[in-house]
């Protein structure tokens, strides 16, 4: 690893920390930062410099392993899955939008917006973001 | 802790560490002053007793001073245990209670058996050790309940036992000595010593939280110099007074700057203050009543001498009031800053010439409270109206204390104390003037006017030249 | 979307369980009053070793009567307590070797040194980490050769701190432990309990309205009302398991035992609603109910009402 990578802990989100951890790693894997075969912090590290529960580290490390995202070897830290050999396709990377776009959904619902102005509204906003 | 853990010499000197955190304790808060003035007297007294008399007073002068030690050694040892005796400790820190006891009773059986030793061999007495035990006790119950060293002001009437007390009582009570004095008796002594010693350190609980948060408020109030009733019921009198002329105050009853002073809250109020003056006075009548009662009375001369002596005591309530004064200044400083910041108070010289007003006030009012009762009862006993007016002459000048720049005030310093010498000082002298005949009377009454006008105006001047009195001691 | 699991290995939840002797702390029907008020009323809790738990309650639920009481620092009118397999009223000197307790004001000698009350401690204890302290002095810049009582209260309770981690405890109970210190020394602490748990596997109780500290730390919290623990639950699983709905009393109720879903509150709202959180499997939410997930501060408003 050239650098720790630091992560940002949000505590007082409705989403508890074991997932932010597990989303900010999914990013950084699909974004290329995190190769297939990089290590990744140790739970005691990433305990350590975050003051986090070893316990939640540990939780959210086991869960992307049964993803297949995370590799344990033995006696070792644990690496990114060789079968992450690049970044992600166009679809999965769409797929990890699904969370965001769930949220955005449900607040059109609760303001009850009509679904064709929201998507123009999206439209729109995707415009301006990219400018 | 295992046998083995106690083997080694670090676990050894670990039973030490109350001891230690004692004596830690003690130098960490005696200043370097105390030192060299302790070093002075001990080496100083008897040296100069040695020349002036001669003869073996250097040496005793020497060995009293030494059992003096021994005595505020165990003095602190015990208050020291009694403030490490913490209940959380108690119940959380493994071995405390019981270390904190061996603490106490290692020293005492080695002190007894020392005094027992030492009584025998030195003067072929017996009962030293005894004496020795009673010694521990008390110093150690006075270290839990200072107001056990009240009943110091009962051994005066010792010697007077004997017509105080019935006959066959008296009879008892000698028999009783004869036996505590015998070697059965020492060790009955010591076992109940070490009985008491070892209860008086608590293992925790709600009686041991209590006592121990009230001994936390007295050593905190008195450290800041405001004095606090042991008595619930003086406490409450008070507090009834206050509450009154509290709500007289504010309803404008009174001059301006009492409202002001206010802020200094109910122990700076004259309802506390008076209190402690009318309580003296009182063990004043209550002494000389005894007095007379017992007979004492017919030797004039000496009995005049004895009440002018106790006129001390009162000197010490009257210096009690300035150091309560003083100290209320000093702890009420955040009530004084935002009092001072009111609409309608006065700034800079002009208030400190009404605070200086209103702090005399204070004190001439009690010292004419103290003055009018003493005069009232000592008018009929003659012989000791020099001493009165010794008296009176000496303390006036004593609330010139307070007149002083407050800004720089702090906790009590060396000078204070000095400055406290200052009445008593006074009061000897005149003493000395008027009983010997050495001054006649208006002579010494003009001497005082000169003197006290001139030291009045010299702190007149300070105070009135001092940045504003409040808040108290933010230099 | 994961059921809040109420039977783990770790926090155990609402049933009265049989105190093993593998646990670090057993509560048992721990019953205190106050002037004729209920403060603990028939308080049952467990603590496993090597849990961080966070206590988390109301300005004046009785955390601290509680704390105390753990430690028998109070006297209590009824129930039992277990420390390691002892009873309270019979502990030894082995055991009290191995519980710290940071008390919320701390109760240090101040008329010694840092250094020389270190080393007072440091003679009743059989285990002391004299590196562990002096690292700890260091770091956080607490002057070892100045009277107590001249520290700032910040430095006091990070003194209060050091003397508790210095033995080694096996049992670590906090109140209110970092509410004189700056964000930094907070974070500084919280990575202090980290290290501990890691390495010796410290059953860790605090109490605390830092709720981000606690998010941070602890793995299973405790929530005290009306004298009970009345849930104790890892925090992930309760965060993920609950939502808060809010409704009408009939649909609310209609589905919840559609989805057969556990009620942990109920409270009432204007206009005739309630809201009411609720753990379980989710499905769709139907017309006329809303649902949120919540954060800890919004669990911490609805539990401990």
């Amino acid at each position: 690893m050239a650098e720790p990578p630091a992560f940002v802990i949000n505590p007082g989100s409705p989403e508890p920390i074991y997932r932010q951890l597990m989303e900010q790693l999914r990013r950084r894997v699909a974004s290329g930062a995190l190769a297939a075969g990089d290590e990744i912090p140790s739970v005691r590290e990433l305990a350590l410099s975050l003051a986090v529960n070893p316990m939640t580290v540990s939780k959210a490390f086991s869960l992307l392993e049964a993803e297949g995202l995370l590799e344990r070897r033995r006696g070792l830290a644990m690496v990114v899955a060789a079968k992450h050999r690049r970044a992600r396709s166009q679809a999965e990377r769409t797929a990890l939008l699904r969370p965001a776009l769930t949220q955005a959904a449900e607040a059109a619902r609760q303001l009850e917006v009509d679904a064709d102005e929201a998507v123009d509204l999206f439209k729109t906003i995707l415009q301006e973001v990219s400018r | 802790m295992s046998a083995a853990a106690l083997a080694s010499p670090r676990q050894q000197l670990a039973w030490l560490a109350p001891a230690r955190a004692a004596a830690q304790g003690f130098i960490n808060q005696t200043r370097w002053w105390a030192w060299a003035l302790g070093a002075l007297l001990y080496v100083g007294v008897p040296l100069l007793l040695q020349a002036l008399i001669g003869g073996k007073i250097g040496l005793v002068s020497f060995s009293i001073m030494l059992l003096w030690s021994a005595f505020g050694l165990w003095g602190l040892l015990t208050h020291s245990v009694f403030l490490q005796n913490h209940p959380t400790l108690a119940r959380l820190m493994p071995g405390h209670v019981m270390r904190l006891r061996l603490t106490l009773l290692l020293p005492y059986f080695a002190g007894t058996l020392v005094s027992e030793q030492l009584g025998r061999t030195l003067w072929d007495m017996h009962g030293l050790g005894t004496v020795a035990v009673a010694a521990f006790c008390f110093v150690a119950l006075g270290a839990r309940w200072p107001l056990v060293w009240a009943s110091t002001a009962v051994l005066g009437f010792t010697p007077l036992v004997n017509r105080i007390l019935p006959a066959p009582l008296v009879a008892l009570l000698q028999d009783g000595v004869m036996f505590l004095a015998s070697l059965p008796g020492l060790l009955l002594a010591t076992v109940a010593g070490a009985i008491l010693l070892g209860s008086l350190v608590q293992a925790g609980g709600p009686a041991h939280e209590s006592s121990y948060l009230k001994a936390q408020a007295r050593r905190r109030s008195s450290r800041s110099g405001n004095a606090t009733s042991e008595l619930g019921w003086a406490n409450r009198m008070c507090s009834n007074a206050y509450a009154r002329s509290f709500a007289a105050t504010l309803a404008g009853r009174r001059d301006r700057f009492d409202r002001i002073a206010l802020a200094l809250g109910p122990k700076a109020h004259r309802s506390s203050t008076g209190a402690g003056i009318f309580v003296m006075v009182i063990i004043v009548l209550i002494v000389i009543v005894s007095l007379r009662f017992t007979g004492v009375f017919e030797l004039s001369d000496k009995a005049a001498q004895g009440v002018g002596n106790s006129l001390f005591g009162l000197m010490g309530v009257l210096i009690g009031v300035v150091t309560q004064l003083h100290g209320t200044m000093v702890q009420r400083r955040h009530e004084q800053a935002v009092v001072s910041l009111l609409p309608g108070v006065p700034r800079g010289t002009a208030f400190n010439r009404a605070l200086g007003l209103w702090l005399m006030g204070q004190y001439l009012r009690l010292w004419g409270m103290g003055a009018g009762l003493l005069t009232l009862i000592l008018a009929w006993l003659p012989g000791t109206h020099m001493a009165l007016l010794a008296f009176l002459t000496g303390t006036l000048p004593g609330g010139l204390m307070l007149w002083r720049d407050w800004s720089r005030a702090n906790r009590f310093s060396a000078w204070d104390g000095l400055a406290m010498a200052l009445p008593i000082a006074l009061t000897v002298l005149s003493r000395w003037a008027l009983e010997g005949g050495r001054l006649s009377v208006p002579v010494f009454l003009a001497l005082a006017v000169v003197v006290i006008g001139v030291l009045a105006a010299w702190r007149w001047r300070v105070m009135t030249r001092a940045p504003m009195a409040w808040p108290a001691g933010r230099h | 979307m994961n059921a809040l699991p109420l039977q783990t290995g770790n926090g155990l939840a609402l049933h009265a369980v049989t105190p093993q002797p593998a646990t670090s702390v057993a509560v048992r029907g721990l019953t205190l009053s106050y002037a004729g008020k209920p403060v603990l009323d028939q308080l049952d809790w467990q603590l496993l070793p090597g849990q961080v738990v966070g206590l988390l309650g109301r300005n004046g639920v009785g955390k601290t009567t509680l704390l105390e009481s753990l430690l028998g620092l109070r006297d209590v009118d009824g129930g039992e307590v277990q420390l390691f397999g002892q009873q309270l009223s019979a502990l030894d000197d082995a055991t009290r070797a191995r519980v710290g307790f940071v008390p919320q004001q701390s109760q240090l000698f101040d008329w010694l040194t840092p250094r020389q009350l270190l080393s007072y401690f440091k003679s009743f204890y059989p285990k002391w980490n004299e590196t562990k302290a002096e690292g700890l002095m260091s770091r956080w810049e607490i002057p070892q050769d100045q009277l107590i009582s001249r520290l700032s209260g910040g430095q006091q309770q990070r003194l209060s701190i050091v003397r508790a981690l210095a033995p080694e405890p096996d049992l670590l109970v906090l109140d209110e432990p970092v509410s004189s210190l700056d964000p930094v020394g907070r974070r500084d602490f919280l990575r202090e309990l980290v290290e501990q748990v890691l390495d010796r596997g410290t059953t860790v109780v605090f109490s605390t309205h830092i709720l981000s500290d606690l998010e941070r730390v602890a793995f299973n919290v405790g929530f005290m009302a009306r004298g009970k623990i009345t849930l104790q639950a890892p925090l992930s699983d309760l965060m993920d398991g609950c939502r808060r709905i809010v409704g009408s009393t009939s649909r609310i109720d209609a589905y919840v035992r559609a989805h057969g879903l556990k009620v942990l509150s109920r409270r009432a709202l204007d206009g005739g609603q309630i809201a009411v959180l609720a753990t379980g499997e989710h499905g769709v939410l139907p017309e006329g109910l809303t649902g949120d997930r919540l954060g800890l501060e919004d669990l911490f408003a609805e539990l401990t009402q």
